[in-house]
C-alpha cells in the first residue's frame, strides 16, 4: 500500500471525495454495518463497515474511501485504546 | 534507550573510538550522522543520497531514524525478518535480524509484532540496489496511541527546524545579556590594540582609556566576563590581558 493516506477530520472530507483517507475518532454509536464517529474537529462521520474489522475500543482509526455523500467506506480499522488526545 | 537523545554530551562521548552501532566495519562517520531523527516513511524514501551509504534529509546527514507505522506484511527469512511498514505517507521494508539463539523473552516480544499493529521502529537507513530500506534494531508495539500524534508533531518540528534556518535567537546563547553590549565592545577594542605585544594590554590602561565612560569595577567585571567567554586571556600576570581574536 504505497499510496499516501492523509489523515483528515470531518471538515476535510469534501476535499478528498473518492480518495482513501484515515480518520481518527471516538465511537459515538455502532450498530450492525454502520458506525458514527466524533472526529477531531467535533464533527460527526458516518462509516459504513465492511464487516470484518473488530471495533473494540473507544477510539479508532478508520482507513477508508470517502463516498460522494461524505460517508466513509471502511477498508480497515485500528483500535487506538480508550484514552486518546 | 541509550541512543534516544541527541544531546551533544552523548555525541562527544561516542565519537572517540569505534562506531558501536554498525555491525560491519565502516570508516568513522562524521558527527553529523550520529543523530536520531523522527521521520515519516515518505521522508526516508525521498532522501537524497550524495554518496553511497550517506543519506540526507532536509539537507542534513541522517543515519538513525525513528518512525511509527503499521505492520502490513511479515516475511520470514532464515536469519532475519522483513516487515512491510506503512504509515500513511508510504510503505517501506524494515529488516530485523534475529539472533541464532533467541531467548524466550525475545521470541515473546517478536510474537507481539503482528500484522496491523502500530509499532515504533528505530533503525538505520540502508540502500540496497536502488531501493531504500531500514535495518532496525528495535521495533516495539505502541501501547499509548498518543505516541502517534506525538511522533507526527515531532517529525514536523524537526523538519521545520532543518528546512528553515533559524534566524531567531532560539539557538543563540546570550549568557551575558545583563551586560550592555557596548562595554564589552569597548573593552575588547582596547585589548585588541595590544595584540601585537607579548604581554598584551594592562588592565589599568583599559581603565584609564575608558575612564569617562565606565567605572573600574564595571571594566574589571567585563574583563572577567570576557575571560570566561574565552575571548581573552591573561598573560604574564592577572593584570595583563590579550585578546583571542585573530588579528
Amino acid at each position: 500500500m504505497d499510496k499516501p493516506t492523509p489523515r483528515i477530520n470531518s471538515s476535510l472530507r469534501e476535499k478528498y471525495v473518492g480518495k482513501t483517507v484515515r480518520i481518527i475518532g471516538k465511537i459515538v454509536s455502532l450498530s450492525g454495518n454502520t458506525a458514527v464517529l466524533n472526529s477531531t474537529d467535533h464533527g460527526q462521520v458516518l462509516v459504513h463497515l465492511n464487516g470484518e474489522s473488530q471495533w473494540g475500543t473507544d477510539y479508532v482509526e478508520v482507513i477508508g474511501q470517502v463516498e460522494p455523500d461524505f460517508t466513509l467506506r471502511e477498508f480497515k480499522t485500528s483500535n487506538l485504546g480508550n484514552d486518546f488526545g | 534507550m541509550d541512543y534516544g537523545n541527541t544531546g551533544s554530551g552523548y555525541m562527544n562521548a561516542s565519537f572517540d573510538g569505534s562506531n558501536k552501532t554498525s555491525s560491519t566495519p565502516h570508516t568513522r562517520r562524521p558527527m553529523g550522522e550520529q543523530t536520531l531523527r523522527p521521520v515519516t516513511v515518505k521522508q526516508i524514501k525521498t532522501c537524497s543520497i550524495p554518496q553511497d551509504q550517506t543519506f540526507k534529509i532536509d539537507g542534513s546527514d541522517v543515519t538513525q531514524t525513528t518512525f511509527i507505522g503499521v505492520i502490513r506484511g511479515i516475511q520470514e527469512l532464515q536469519t532475519n525478518y522483513v516487515y512491510t511498514i506503512e504509515d500513511g505517507t508510504g510503505a517501506i521494508e524494515v529488516r530485523k535480524w534475529v539472533e541464532t539463539n533467541e531467548t524466550p523473552e525475545e521470541a515473546e516480544a517478536r510474537r507481539l509484532l503482528m500484522v496491523d499493529t502500530y509499532v515504533r521502529v528505530n533503525g538505520r537507513i540502508n540502500s540496497f540496489g536502488n531501493r531504500i530500506n531500514i535495518v532496525c534494531h528495535t521495533m516495539n508495539p505502541i501501547t499509548d496511541f498518543n505516541e502517534i500524534t506525538y511522533h507526527l508533531l515531532d517529525t514536523i518540528e524537526t523538519h521545520l527546524k532543518f528546512a528553515k534556518p533559524s534566524s531567531s535567537s532560539a539557538m543563540d546563547i546570550d549568557t551575558g545579556s545583563n551586560k550592555p553590549k557596548a562595554i564589552t565592545d569597548h573593552v575588547t577594542e582596547v585589548i585588541e590594540e595590544f595584540t601585537h605585544t607579548t604581554e598584551g594590554c594592562n588592565v589599568e590602561h583599559i581603565v584609564f582609556k575608558l575612564k569617562g565612560k565606565y567605572t573600574e569595577a564595571e571594566i574589571r567585571e567585563t574583563i572577567e566576563y570576557l575571560e570566561n567567554e574565552g575571548s581573552c586571556y591573561t598573560t604574564i600576570d592577572s593584570e595583563h590581558i590579550k585578546s583571542c581574536a585573530p588579528n
